[in-house]
């Protein structure tokens, strides 16, 4: 799940990077509207986090701009701006959430994975595909209930396989749903990440359940 | 004193007032009816002289012949029960004549035509004297140097029934005099009602006013009188200003909050994140540094407060002579890691001494203050320069503070010494205090502050301080 983090405070926004990146989000970290915005059109997010005041101007204009090209991608302001007009304006504009600082850390990720579920239309916390087993709040994944050891980034990518099921995804979407803009990767590196998943499942005995479709990507059918 | 309502004590005092007058009133009209009697008694007895006087005649053996039939003196005890005559020889130790209930008057001590009063058993008479010579019988008229012989005549009356009819006649008139004071009375209490009425609202709205639940002056009614008006007036005035230093308060008390949230919210957010799973001692470190970073702004942040708070309840600091030359070169030295750290020279460019009458903790608030926005607005290029230079203009000294920043906003230039409000809003650390912490104690110093010029280039800060104390 990637997410982009606009945030001018170089503490606040470390932390908040280094423990969403920590629960498998790819985070992309910005401080100013102008990069946000630059951002937030290259690439597509699962959901955008926004501070207020920001050096160059407001975290709405970002949003402005999302909503203006009809971008339906989940946004969570969080300011120290607490009145409730601060609110309205926000919510007027198209933000999805409203979060005060100081914040509890995880109460942000909550409602960050909360707001990434709804944007792919899945509104439970257990995914199920036979005898497979992915729980997203507890983050575990088990067969026959026997639970799969996977790294946070692995769990992230079959989390989206299954939230996706049927649905083609790109070798490129896969890349951008865990890695970061900055992130170095070869051209093959989501293959070998595949393979290693594959393994893993085949391993706890869940035999092909992600298949290549040639020139396209994979698919969980 | 015991404590009274302005109205109680107007109508005690004007109902003394108008008692001590009803008496005194009183006691005007016993003494001119009294006056009066006597006047009537003495006009009685006058008249009674002459008649008496009529009755006698002389004889040539020096012995007197009246007039007076064996009825008259029956008839004139029965006519004039309260009156008395007595006729007597001028040494008052012979009664010649006197009427049956004349009481023991002897003319010795009287003189002639005098009228007095004389008190016996229980009466008190009064008195008319006659010493004449009287006529001589009209036989003996053509007698040759015959002459009679002087007699004195006392006529006395009875003055008791008079007095006794003063004093009925002045009682009879109490009635009257009461209904009258309580006429009065009641004019006095409508006439301190009407006076003291609009007081009397006024108090009565006070102190039902409920001032604790809205920031609201009460609704007064119109002031009908010059006094009150002024009243009510200062105290709506007191009240708004009194509110909008509560607001103040709030407000400040709000934005020092808010300014607080960002190193707060810092702190936590990086503890939680690092508290959420087992750390390598690396990673506590770099998070532990973190942290540190942020309770440092937390603490600068608690100085400039507790400072803003210091300066904003004092009145009338103490002031000694200060030397600004050895003051700024002292600042100077203090300041010289922070500009070294942000490449800026320090450069104080007057080295005359001069002398300022200043407290030295606001001194320093002032100055430190000043130096430290100079320094961290500074560009960060190398040559970046703060230069200090003083100079006296009309007895007062002039210190200007001048920079290579970026300038202040056109838009914020007249509230840049409100608290809070800064040049620019995030790009560069600060409490948004420096400057009205700095624009306070130059007014407690009894001098002022202001932008002397500032353009994208630089800015140059004007701080004017007393050399003597104007007080």
């Amino acid at each position: 799940m990637r997410i982009l983090l606009v945030e001018d405070q170089s503490l606040i926004g470390k932390a908040i990077k280094t423990g969403l990146t920590e629960e498998s989000f790819a985070v992309d970290w910005v401080t100013t509207v102008a990069d946000g915005i630059h951002l937030a059109n290259e690439f597509e997010y699962d959901t955008l986090i926004l501070d207020l005041m920001l050096p160059d101007g407001s975290g709405l204009e970002i949003l402005n701009d999302l909503r203006k090209n009809n971008c339906r991608t989940p946004v969570i302001i969080l300011t120290a701006k607490d009145t409730i007009q601060d609110k309205v304006d926000g919510f007027n504009l198209g933000t999805d959430d409203y979060l005060t600082k100081p914040f509890v850390f995880e109460e942000l990720l909550s409602r960050a994975r909360a707001l990434t579920r709804r944007k792919y239309q899945f509104y439970g916390n257990v995914l199920e595909i036979g005898l497979l087993k992915l729980d997203t709040h507890a983050r575990t994944v088990t067969c026959n209930g026997e639970q799969l050891n996977l790294t946070s980034k692995e769990f992230s990518v079959l989390e989206l396989f299954l939230i996706c099921r049927s649905q083609i995804l790109s070798r490129n979407k896969i890349a951008e749903h865990i890695y970061t803009e900055d992130a170095e990767q070869g051209s093959n590196v989501i293959d070998v990440f595949i393979n290693k998943l594959r393994r893993k499942l085949e391993l706890a005995g869940v035999k092909s359940l992600i298949e290549t479709v040639r020139g396209e990507g994979y698919v969980v059918r | 004193m015991k404590l009274q309502s302005l109205s109680t004590k107007i109508f005690l005092t004007s109902g003394l007032i108008l008692i001590i007058l009803s008496l005194a009133s009183f006691g005007i009209l016993y003494r001119a009816q009294t006056q009066q009697a006597v006047r009537e008694m003495d006009m009685l007895l006058e008249s009674q002289v002459i008649a008496l006087s009529s009755l006698v005649n002389g004889l040539p053996n020096g012995d007197f012949d009246f007039e007076m039939p064996p009825f008259f003196l029956a008839q004139y005890k029965k006519i004039k029960p309260d009156g008395f005559f007595r006729f007597m020889n001028l040494s008052g130790d012979r009664v010649i004549r006197e009427s049956p209930n004349a009481p023991p008057v002897n003319c010795k001590n009287m003189k002639d035509g005098n009228s007095s009063s004389m008190l016996t058993d229980h009466h008190i008479f009064r008195l008319k004297t006659l010493i004449f010579r009287p006529e001589i019988d009209t036989e003996l008229k053509n007698t040759p140097s015959f002459e009679s012989s002087p007699i004195c005549l006392v006529v006395g009356i009875d003055e008791t029934p008079y007095k006794a009819l003063i004093m009925k006649t002045l009682f009879s008139t109490i009635p009257l005099l009461i209904t009258l004071v309580l006429i009065l009375i009641g004019i006095l209490l409508a006439l301190v009602r009407r006076i003291t009425r609009d007081l009397s609202i006024l108090t009565r709205a006070l102190e039902t006013a409920d001032f604790s639940a809205t920031h609201e002056f009460p609704i007064l009614p119109v002031a009908q009188t010059v006094e009150v008006k002024a009243v009510v007036e200062k105290l709506v005035g007191l009240h708004e200003q009194a509110t909008n230093v509560y607001l103040e308060m709030w407000l400040f008390l709000g934005r020092a909050a808010h300014q607080l949230k960002t190193p707060v919210t810092a702190i936590q957010s990086t503890l939680q994140v690092l508290l959420r799973k087992e750390r390598s001692k690396e990673e506590l470190l770099l998070s532990l540094k973190d942290v540190e970073s942020a309770a440092g702004l937390l603490a600068t942040l608690t100085k400039k407060l507790i400072s803003s708070s210091r300066i904003s309840y004092q009145e009338s600091p103490s002031k000694e002579n200060i030397d600004l030359l050895t003051f700024l070169s002292e600042q100077k030295k203090m300041f010289h890691s922070l500009a070294e750290q942000y490449g800026v020279s320090l450069i104080l460019t007057t080295s005359s001494s001069l002398t300022v009458l200043a407290n030295p903790l606001l001194l320093s608030e002032l100055f430190g203050n000043l130096i430290e926005n100079a320094i961290l607005y500074s560009p960060r290029e190398q040559g970046a320069q703060v230069s200090i230079s003083w100079t006296i203009e009309q007895q007062n000294a002039v210190i200007l503070i001048s920079d290579q920043g970026m300038g202040f906003p056109v838009q914020v230039t007249n509230a840049l010494f409100e608290p809070f409000v800064r040049g620019d809003e995030r790009q560069i650390p600060g409490s948004g205090l420096g400057l009205s912490i700095a624009k306070r104690s130059a007014e407690l110093l009894g001098g002022h502050i202001r932008i002397q010029e500032t353009s994208s280039k630089g800015s140059v800060l004007l701080v004017s301080l007393p050399m003597i104390d104007n007080k």
